[in-house]
């Protein structure tokens, strides 16, 4: 069984997934993919290569949801199949770089896969206003300091905004499983007394 | 493999890069990118190495794919800017 951990760009899913994960004593379980062999020749052309692109993050997200289902092991896993069809592959289908025929037909391949795919026993969402959001990247890029201009600085506060309001809906109309939602704008999961409160509701929902 | 370019633009900020291929790499390095970055006025540019797990990021960020014609526009601006300060 697994938890999942779901947020958008900067809500803070890893370091949440870290620190659930040694409280509870499980195991975390971070992206599925290692190498998309689309992902360059998406950048030379988005609207030719964002079709296979996103198949192939799908199908390593099946097969790591598929793992998951045969495990005896239990996780918590950072961000879920359904993010990547619900929030990534619909941004870009809003944003007219996948075909309608081509959305429709990842939807049908995505239906079908998702209902072999164990469900999350729980589901953590962390929602975040948009500037919050954005100020976290910010914050996150400056400690990292990898190199002078780090990508995730730059993200346009309209396409966080974009991911955030399908973040919304999606969770709206989540029904696989109880969702605990955490406004990181109000709660701050650094300070110990709320994660152990977290923790706590965690522990009430899935035992 | 070609080159190719992307731009990623908010309000205060202007990002281009081109993406060149590095054919040997010899670490997890597999792109040399040149960014030019457009920002209160001001041009920089400066040359770094990119991963594919800094590909990724750009993915997730919303960097989208521009023609070479737009990336070489940028670089003529910014060499003709009497303002541009050259970060190299």
């Amino acid at each position: 069984m697994y938890i999942a951990v779901s947020g958008n760009i900067g809500a803070g899913k890893t370091t949440l997934v870290e620190k659930l994960a040694n409280q509870l004593g499980w195991i975390a379980e971070y992206e599925a993919v290692d190498q998309n062999p689309y992902l360059i020749d998406f950048y030379q052309d988005m609207r030719r290569w964002a079709f296979p692109l996103q198949i192939c993050f799908l199908s390593h997200r099946f097969r790591q949801g598929l793992s998951l289902t045969s495990s005896a092991q239990k996780m918590v896993m950072d961000r879920t199949i359904y993010e990547d069809a619900e929030i990534f592959a619909r941004n870009l289908f809003q944003s007219g770089y996948l075909e309608e025929r081509d959305y429709q037909n990842y939807l049908f391949l995505y239906s079908t896969m998702v209902e072999l795919v164990a469900k999350p026993v729980l589901l953590i969402y962390l929602k975040g206003n948009t500037s919050t959001l954005m100020q976290r990247v910010q914050q996150r890029n400056f400690k990292k300091k990898i190199k002078k201009k780090n990508n995730e600085e730059l993200i346009p506060f309209d396409y966080l905004n974009n991911l955030n309001i399908l973040y919304d809906e999606w969770i709206r109309n989540f029904k696989l499983c109880p969702v605990i939602t955490v406004d990181i704008v109000r709660t701050d999961l650094k300070d110990e007394e709320n994660f152990y409160e977290l923790v706590e509701q965690i522990n009430l929902l899935i035992n | 493999m070609e080159d190719f370019y992307v731009k990623n633009t908010n309000e205060k900020i202007k990002v281009y890069l081109k993406l060149k291929p590095i054919l040997f790499p010899d670490n997890e390095f597999t792109f040399e990118g040149t960014e030019i970055v457009a920002e209160e006025g001001k041009w920089g540019t400066e040359t770094y190495p990119l991963t594919y797990q800094d590909l990724l990021k750009m993915y997730e960020a919303g960097f989208h794919t521009i023609e070479k014609d737009e990336f070489d526009r940028v670089e003529a601006m910014m060499k003709l800017s009497s303002d541009g300060e050259l970060e190299t």
